[in-house]
């Protein structure tokens, strides 16, 4: 004596009269590229290093098509090269892998380093200790092991994104391109070697 | 070795006074030179002032050199200032009491220091003591044998000594006061000392850093031979506090006395240390060598005998050694003895038996509790059998339980001599064979064939922390390869969960012990029953069975980096509203409005004939599909019956990260759902 059977009957009418009901689902759509410096500024910022002053960052650009890592790239790279210029935060495994441990290291030994200068940025894309007597003597071993850690994940980067664009060839211009772009984005107070090898203080 | 210093200086005042004594005993006297050369110093624009005291005892002399040389002191170009009264005594000895100043001279040697100087020629001797603020050094000689003399030095500041030092070792003394009773000997073919000496808060450094010491006290015997080029020194000291760094050594001395006898030698910037024994009586004990290269990185090592006791051992003497092998934050409680040799190419032998040693390494990834027994190992020789074996084991969260096994180290290759089961989750794992080569650098470290046997996947997954799967897993690893810091899976796993099969192939896994491990591997999905694979995940209930792969994964830090997945259900089945609810918050939320929502309200559940996704994950993007083609995008839910339900994705190009974040937040219950 129930309703609910009518009800249901009533609806399954309905059913029928709607016929197939469709689920339109949206997926969240792949965002577009951000800035070119993304690895560098991923690396530093996630890590917990303090970004650097806002003057001193990368001018925000209007995306600019779908190359924007073409501007900084202008720089070292030939005209008729730059037709096809690198994407230098092209993404694999293995430099996601880079990524991770230099953030890491990054936000573990290597900010106290940088912070007290004993380590410094060189102007080849890596990283030397330039001061170890201001260290005190049981972080000595361990300072120059996470500096040939670093340096063995920054060689093995560039290579890798020089081979991710397909031109391992490009290796050396994308280590310029890092060199200078970890520069720009240290915080002050960081060394980094100058174009003839000098220390200098940010 | 300050009378090295002042020697030849006393003589030229000597020579001088002889000369002019008699004839120029009451008139002024004023010598210039050009240059004045005895062996072991040189001086150059020197000027010499005598003149007779007013009282008529004695004379006032004053020398000064702009340049002055002392080559067996490791000083050059220094400006020299002698100044004060020149006498003899009743009992016939000349005696010279003034004050000396040098300028330049390394470690700020005697800027203001006051001198006397007693020649006694019937006793035939020639004393020497010198002062500046609390440090004293006093020296004395034979006057006709003035290549040898006995040294005291109390509170002298340890830079002093940076000259001296700087004529056997690139390093130099940083801070500190030295304390000795030494005879030292000049020789044609160097510097012989031997003797007392006290140390207190010295501290030294050499260019780079790699060597260093701070804050080191203690006493002892001391025996130095600075030849022209190699330098040996003998010591027995006992040494309290401070701390020492010697390329990837580091110590940290306690409070009490650590003794310390060495034999090293010094040459063209390499050290050996030939014979070594240290005794820190709660800690360590141990005899061997030690070498060197020029630039501070150990070359070799070899301990005949140690005796370790933990933590101490570890905190004082370990922490650099384990830190240069790329572990930290080793913990370690028991104690082990033995034996080790470490070449320049990497170890080469050792050995060591522990009646019980508990370990913990890469924040406690990888660990050992009750270690028991003993391992003998050497690169180039047979050696003995062993048993070593333990109470538990922890690799990443899983523990092991008990198991021993035989060891026997032949060809370099330490090897398991019989196969050992070790429990782990309910159930076994049989390592079948094992062969470690201590000695490869790079390259294949060790192998292994495994199998495991009804490991409980509910147990495996708390200890991971997954959500409980049910079911066991098992498989047989034919072989295991440690290559260059990298696990390599030869066959595969299999995992018998959810009524079907996961089957994981081509397994690797890179630097396993570091913040971001790698793992790639092959996936294949059997026959899964998606009913059970639901309820553990609260997505909402699907029924039917699941088959598909996810090949090329890459996992970076246990998140995934790449994939192809290919989900199939195509055995039909019924779909909860809650799930069709979760797959519509998954894909942006409230889609079915109006009389579409209201139908399907209604219904608990909907029977679908197919179901499939795939999704190709490269960096942040997942490229996504389905079952095939549909009106703007491609069709995921296939239904079957009434209502006829059809899922369809409308976005190929996925936000992998986004997508992630709005499962996670689906499968917690608390995602949007239909109005």
């Amino acid at each position: 004596m129930s309703r609910k059977p009518l009800i249901a009957m009533i609806f399954a009418a309905a059913v029928a009269l709607v016929g197939c009901v469709t689920i339109n689902v949206y997926f969240p759509e792949a965002a577009a590229q951000k800035a070119a410096d993304q690895f560098i500024g991923n690396v530093l910022d996630e890590s917990g290093v303090a970004p650097a002053a806002n003057g001193s960052k990368a001018p925000p650009k209007p995306a600019a098509g779908k190359q924007p890592s073409a501007s900084l790239l202008d720089l070292v790279i030939p005209k008729a090269m730059a037709a096809e210029s690198p994407d230098i935060q092209v993404r694999s495994p293995e430099t996601d892998a880079i990524r991770a441990r230099m953030k890491a290291r990054f936000g573990g030994p290597l900010k106290g380093l940088m912070d007290s200068g004993a380590v410094g940025f060189m102007n080849n894309g890596l990283v030397a200790v330039r001061d170890a007597g201001s260290l005190p003597l049981d972080q000595r071993s361990q300072a120059s092991n996470t500096v040939r850690d670093e340096n063995s994940d920054r060689d093995q980067l560039y290579a890798a994104i020089a081979k991710a664009n397909g031109h391992p060839e490009w290796e050396p211009q994308i280590r310029k391109t890092f060199a200078a772009g970890w520069v720009e984005r240290a915080p002050s107070g960081w060394y980094y070697q100058d174009a003839s090898g000098a220390w200098k203080r940010k | 070795m300050l009378r090295v210093s002042t020697r030849p200086l006393v003589f030229v005042l000597l020579t001088w006074v002889a000369l002019t004594w008699g004839g120029a005993a009451h008139a002024g006297l004023s010598i210039g030179a050009d240059s004045l050369s005895v062996p072991g110093l040189a001086m150059t624009d020197m000027q010499a002032d005598l003149d007779p005291q007013a009282d008529g005892k004695g004379i006032s002399l004053r020398l000064t050199a702009k340049k002055a040389d002392m080559p067996a002191l490791g000083w050059r170009k220094l400006g020299v200032a002698l100044d004060g009264q020149l006498d003899r005594d009743e009992l016939g000895r000349w005696i010279f009491d003034g004050r000396i100043r040098l300028r330049g001279a390394p470690g700020g040697a005697l800027t203001d220091a006051s001198v006397k100087i007693v020649a006694d020629e019937a006793a035939n001797t020639l004393a020497i003591t010198i002062n500046q603020d609390k440090a004293l050094a006093e020296v004395a000689l034979p006057i006709d044998q003035v290549t040898h003399a006995q040294i005291t030095l109390k509170n002298l500041p340890a830079g002093w000594l940076q000259g001296l030092l700087s004529t056997a070792w690139s390093g130099h003394p940083t801070a500190g006061k030295v304390n000795a009773d030494l005879a030292l000997d000049l020789l044609d073919t160097g510097t012989q000392a031997a003797g007392q000496f006290a140390l207190d808060g010295v501290g030294f450094e050499t260019p780079g850093g790699a060597m260093a010491g701070q804050k080191i006290s203690g006493s002892g015997r001391l025996g130095l031979d600075i030849g022209r080029d190699a330098a040996t020194i003998d010591l027995d000291a006992a040494l309290r506090g401070g701390e020492w760094l010697l390329g990837p050594l580091y110590a940290s001395l306690p409070d009490h006395a650590v003794q310390l006898s060495l034999s090293a030698r010094s040459q063209k910037g390499t050290l050996g240390v030939r014979r070594l024994r240290l005794t820190d009586p709660d800690a360590l004990q141990l005899e061997g060598e030690l070498g060197f290269d020029a630039r501070g990185n150990l070359a070799q090592l070899r301990f005949d005998r140690f005796n370790a006791r933990f933590p101490a051992a570890y905190e004082r003497y370990g922490k650099g050694l384990v830190r240069s092998w790329g572990l930290s934050g080793l913990q370690a409680n028991g104690e082990v003895a033995g034996h080790a040799e470490i070449g320049p190419d990497g170890p080469t032998a050792f050995a060591f038996q522990t009646g019980g040693l508990d370990l913990a390494m890469a924040d406690g990834r990888l660990g050992v509790n009750g270690l028991r027994g003993s391992l003998d190992w050497s690169a180039s020789e047979d050696r003995p059998t062993t048993k070593l074996g333990w109470r538990n084991l922890q690799v990443y969260r899983i523990p092991n339980g008990a198991a021993e096994g035989t060891w026997r180290s032949k060809g370099g290759t330490l090897a398991l001599e019989k196969p050992m089961a070790i429990p782990v989750l309910d159930g076994d794992l049989r390592v079948l064979s094992l062969g470690w080569k201590p000695a490869a650098a790079s390259g294949e470290r060790l192998q292994t064939s495994l199998a495991l046997t009804q490991i409980d996947m509910a147990a495996f997954s708390r200890a991971v922390g997954w959500p409980a799967f049910g079911g066991t897993l098992g498989g047989a690893v034919p072989s295991l390869r440690y290559i260059d810091d990298r696990v390599e899976l030869g066959g595969g796993l299999s995992l018998n969960v959810f009524d079907g099969f996961v089957d994981i192939t081509g397994m690797t896994l890179s630097r396993p012990f570091s913040d971001a491990p790698v793992l790639a591997g092959n996936i294949a999905l059997r026959d899964l029953d998606l009913a059970r694979m639901t309820s553990v995940f609260d997505f909402g209930s699907i029924t039917g069975r699941l088959h598909g792969s996810i090949d090329d994964l890459r996992l970076v830090a246990w998140q995934p980096s790449a994939f192809k997945a290919n989900l199939l259900a195509d055995q039909g089945g019924r779909i909860s509203q809650r799930a069709v609810n979760n797959l519509t918050s998954v894909g942006g939320g409230g889609i079915a409005g109006g009389l579409q929502g209201t139908v399907l309200k209604l219904f608990k559940t909907f029977g679908y004939r197919r179901i499939g996704l795939s999704c190709t994950l490269k960096g942040d993007v997942c490229s996504m599909g389905g079952l095939g083609a549909a009106k703007d995008g491609y069709t995921i839910v296939e239904g079957s019956g009434l209502p006829h339900l059809t899922v369809v994705g409308h976005q190929r190009e996925v936000d992998w990260p986004t997508l992630v974040r709005r499962l996670q937040a689906a499968t917690k219950g608390d995602g949007p759902t239909i109005q």
